[in-house]
């Protein structure tokens, strides 16, 4: 175990940001991140979480809990414990079983996202 | 227990704020992650969540959703933000840094949020019980 300074000192980052979207099986999580700029959060529903940009506002990442959940019941059934799916098509679940305006207006922009970054997820 | 955490904090033991303290941490995976697709800002913000837990402003207790583990969240107010670089730029005045943690000590994700319009020491969207505050 290290603190904070030491491990930052240790482990300086060592090239440009990647796109990247993660799967927490024990939180049942996903997060995915489109850009790297520094961000806050924003919480649009119990299951959704926004990223916008510190600088911005604009959206460029997000964080979906209870994956499972939202996707049991959807048509054609996401599994993504099972198989790493496009991200742009559990964002599609998502605003189908999110009846705010707001979500899918947002999930709209995510979706935009999601498809030219082309990202899969990844199991953390 | 405490093996499986690459980074550690000491926090204000939400389970006797007033005379303990309790180990927290980080897991490897988390910031393998964070790693491996170059995650600056996330990773530098982990200062700021350092800051929180030595400074901190008060303690809420929350779920993310009904049915779901409970899970702690430390607020503070880190007066700047460290860039790779070394500099360190004054924080936006509207934000509050709030670190989640698990009953287990997992520190789940760190971050900035926008504070509540009804109560400033509150960071917006987080609606659980304040168990403590500075």
């Amino acid at each position: 175990m290290a603190s904070v300074e030491d491990y930052l000192s240790e482990n300086p980052i060592a090239g440009p940001f990647q796109p990247y979207c993660i799967w927490s099986r024990a939180d049942d999580t996903l997060t995915a991140h489109f850009t790297g700029e520094e961000f806050y959060s924003e919480r649009l529903t119990a299951h959704v979480t926004i990223f916008r940009s510190m600088s911005t506002d604009d959206i460029i990442g997000c964080r979906i809990k209870g994956v499972s959940e939202i996707t049991q019941d959807t048509p054609n059934r996401i599994d993504v414990q099972k198989d790493n799916r496009r991200l742009s098509v559990v964002f599609e679940a998502v605003r189908e079983t999110e009846a705010s305006p707001e979500v899918a207006e947002s999930f709209d922009e995510l979706g935009r996202l999601a498809t030219a970054a082309n990202l899969e997820t990844v199991e953390c | 227990m405490g093996t499986r955490w690459r980074v550690e904090f000491t926090a204000i033991d939400p389970f006797n704020p007033d005379e303990a303290v309790w180990k927290v941490g980080v897991e490897h995976a988390l910031l393998e992650s964070i790693q491996r697709y170059h995650h600056e800002s996330k990773q530098m913000a982990l200062i700021a969540a350092d800051f929180v837990f030595k400074n901190t402003d008060a303690i809420y207790r929350g779920r993310d959703r009904p049915n779901t583990t409970e899970n702690f969240v430390y607020t503070g107010f880190p007066p700047t933000v460290r860039r790779k670089s070394g500099v360190e730029v004054p924080a936006d005045k509207r934000m509050i840094f709030a670190v989640f943690v698990r009953e287990n000590g997992n520190v789940a994700c760190w971050e900035w949020r926008k504070k509540s319009d009804t109560d400033l020491r509150r960071p917006d969207g987080i609606e659980g019980e304040a168990i403590w505050r500075a």
